[in-house]
């Protein structure tokens, strides 16, 4: 493999489930040495990108590349190179937690017990203790220690903070990136906790509607996209260069988020730089709306269970 | 990798074995106690049932979670992923538990050989029961020597092939069972007669009186049929009758003598024709019928390396 090519690169990827597609027409590269960040709405093909990545799927058409190999020569040294964390976090569920660290050492050839042992310490996650018996959070520590034992170059990780509590969430983080400093991993995470992603990413890819909506430099994607605020009737004016992504009509004003290289002059516009957050949910707002109405009225059950939330409080 | 598919198997390595064990000392018990007193024959009558769907149900049992029992719980994912190529996941655990299940069969067998010894007493004088002194004979052929291996492997091949189609453990055994009885129905009532030709004995003199080889051989087929033929006519079956006719008519007096018997056979020109395998084929029907098995086991085999290979999630 070439050292300096890309981590990953797609082609025209697609998978087909039956009938529908779960991702169609993917293309980016991702560099070596990112954290980047695999955004979308639930559905929109985030696991089925990453399990034909990780190579457990093949694609039904297109092209993948990952570290200079197609993921499904299967061979033990491309295998060795990549790391995955399904979202489902799978581990067996009779193994005590030294069980699991002797499976991973007997299947890996570069296994690190000791880096899994101070993390499982560090962790206070006890290694006699059966992994059933664990708490959710801590199966996810043992699945991310699995990962990161392996040493491998690129790291892939599904949902991986996802159903953990804020604090977890910040443990499993500390450790992903402490793990990422050490060994220049590449790391491709999918999340819709899109918060937590602003600070340890460098590298955007929003996945909407099956298809990349944008592939990108965190500062890239920072830097091309525009919030504009305006009256009503100034929607129809022409924005040259732009594509609006979404937009919001609420009174007498609007709001767009709009994809330009160009700066906007436009008077009628007032123009803000929107965080990461606001383009990301622009995107989303816009696969949405274009699947079903956008205000939909709130049903009896999600009103119940907010009313609770606050008597919970 | 052995210990970690030993270790992936073991809790149902374990309840097979233990459930074997029970019907092991079962047999140890009604071995001594028919041994002694032949009237408690009907307690071996059930064992030769048990004995019967032993190889198939062991084999479904033991195969059906191989893949199927990981792929429900999502850990194939987590297996593909580490530095193993799937194809060597797969022969490891195959191999595990294939040794296992022919294990627990040979061992089995062993115990079959001094549990017929124990209860021949009473089996030579029991119409549906089990002897060596017949082994050629279905009964006694489909429960001794090497078959058995090759049921107990084709079952197992077929539960791992049938779970990795439906992904369910419980239904991959629940369709393997009539399946598997479907091949056995098969080869030995309608292919088994021909693996070798099959011996013939002509009678003339005490019709259907048969030698010591024909009773200790496997009888196809027996009749009375006109002195130039060793086969029913063109268009007769073996039950055909019709040449009989004039014997019957000679006979006359009901209580005709052996020796009378022969001469009215002489005089309508009749022999009596007895179609067998003889106990001196026992070992090539053996070794064939068990190629049969381990082949279609091969075969299955392949299919759930090609359906591997194209795994769908």
């Amino acid at each position: 493999m070439s050292s300096s090519g890309p981590a990953v690169e797609t082609m025209g990827l697609g998978r087909r489930y039956r009938r529908t597609w779960g991702l169609r027409d993917c293309s980016f590269a991702l560099p070596q040495g990112r954290v980047a960040a695999l955004v979308g709405p639930n559905g929109a093909g985030k696991s089925t990108l990453l399990r034909m990545l990780a190579g457990i799927n093949a694609p039904s058409e297109g092209v993948v590349t990952v570290l200079g190999k197609s993921p499904r020569t299967q061979t033990a040294d491309a295998l060795s190179r990549t790391a995955y964390l399904d979202q489902d976090r799978p581990l067996y569920k009779d193994f005590r937690v030294e069980e699991m660290l002797r499976f991973g050492r007997e299947l890996n050839p570069r296994w690190d017990n000791e880096r899994a042992r101070r993390h499982l310490e560090e962790l206070r996650i006890s290694q006699a203790s059966r992994v059933g018996q664990l708490s959710g959070g801590q199966q996810a520590q043992v699945a991310l220690t699995m990962c990161l034992a392996k040493r491998p170059e690129l790291l892939l990780l599904d949902e991986p903070v996802a159903a953990l509590d804020p604090l977890a969430r910040e443990d499993l983080m500390q450790i992903l990136l402490q793990s990422v400093a050490d060994d220049d991993t590449t790391v491709l995470l999918s999340s819709h906790a899109v918060t937590d992603l602003a600070t340890i990413c460098d590298y955007v890819i929003i996945l909407s509607a099956s298809r990349v909506q944008f592939a990108g430099e965190l500062d890239h994607v920072l830097g091309v996209h525009r919030l504009l605020v305006g009256p009503t009737g100034s929607v129809s004016a022409t924005l040259d260069g732009a594509t609006v992504i979404s937009s919001i009509t609420a009174g007498r004003q609007s709001t767009m988020l709009v994809r330009a290289e160009q700066p906007i002059i436009d008077p009628s516009w007032e123009v803000f730089e929107p965080n990461l957050d606001e383009i990301v949910l622009a995107y989303l707002r816009a696969d949405a709306s274009a699947a079903q109405p956008q205000f939909e009225p709130m049903s009896r059950r999600e009103r119940k269970s907010r009313n609770s939330i606050r008597i919970v409080k | 990798m052995t210990w970690a598919a030993w270790r992936v198997q073991r809790s149902q390595i374990i309840a097979a074995m233990g459930v074997v064990l029970v019907f092991a000392l079962w047999l140890l018990i009604s071995g001594i106690v028919t041994g002694h007193n032949p009237t408690f024959k009907y307690w071996t009558d059930a064992d030769v049932y048990v004995l019967f769907a032993l190889p198939g149900v062991l084999g479904l049992a033991l195969g059906a979670p191989l893949i199927a029992g990981e792929s429900s719980l999502g850990t194939n994912r987590l297996a593909w992923t580490q530095s193993v190529t799937r194809n060597r996941w797969f022969a490891f655990k195959f191999l595990v538990g294939g040794v296992v299940t022919a294990g627990i069969v040979i061992a089995l067998g062993f115990l079959l050989d001094w549990w017929t010894g124990a209860v021949s007493v009473s089996a030579l004088t029991n119409s549906g029961g089990f002897s060596s002194a017949v082994r050629i004979q279905p009964t006694a052929f489909d429960l001794s020597g090497i078959v058995v291996i090759g049921y107990a492997l084709f079952a197992f091949s077929l539960g791992v092939a049938l779970g990795a189609v439906v992904r369910r453990p419980g239904w991959a055994f629940a369709l393997g069972i009539p399946i598997f009885a479907a091949a056995r129905i098969v080869v030995q009532g309608s292919l088994r007669a021909h693996f070798v030709a099959p011996a013939i004995f002509t009678n003339l003199a005490g019709l259907s009186n048969s030698t010591l080889a024909v009773d200790r051989g496997w009888v196809l087929h027996s009749a009375l049929l006109p002195a130039n033929r060793l086969s029913p006519p063109p268009g007769r079956t073996w039950a055909w009758s019709d040449s009989t006719k004039s014997y019957d008519a000679c006979r006359g007096a009901p209580n005709l003598s052996n020796a009378g018997a022969a001469h009215c056979a002489a005089l309508s020109h009749l022999h009596f024709v007895f179609v067998y395998q003889p106990e001196s084929h026992y070992w090539a029907l053996q070794g064939i019928e068990t190629a049969i098995f381990l082949g279609l086991g091969l075969l299955l085999v392949g299919l759930t390396v090609m359906r591997l290979k194209n795994w769908r999630t």
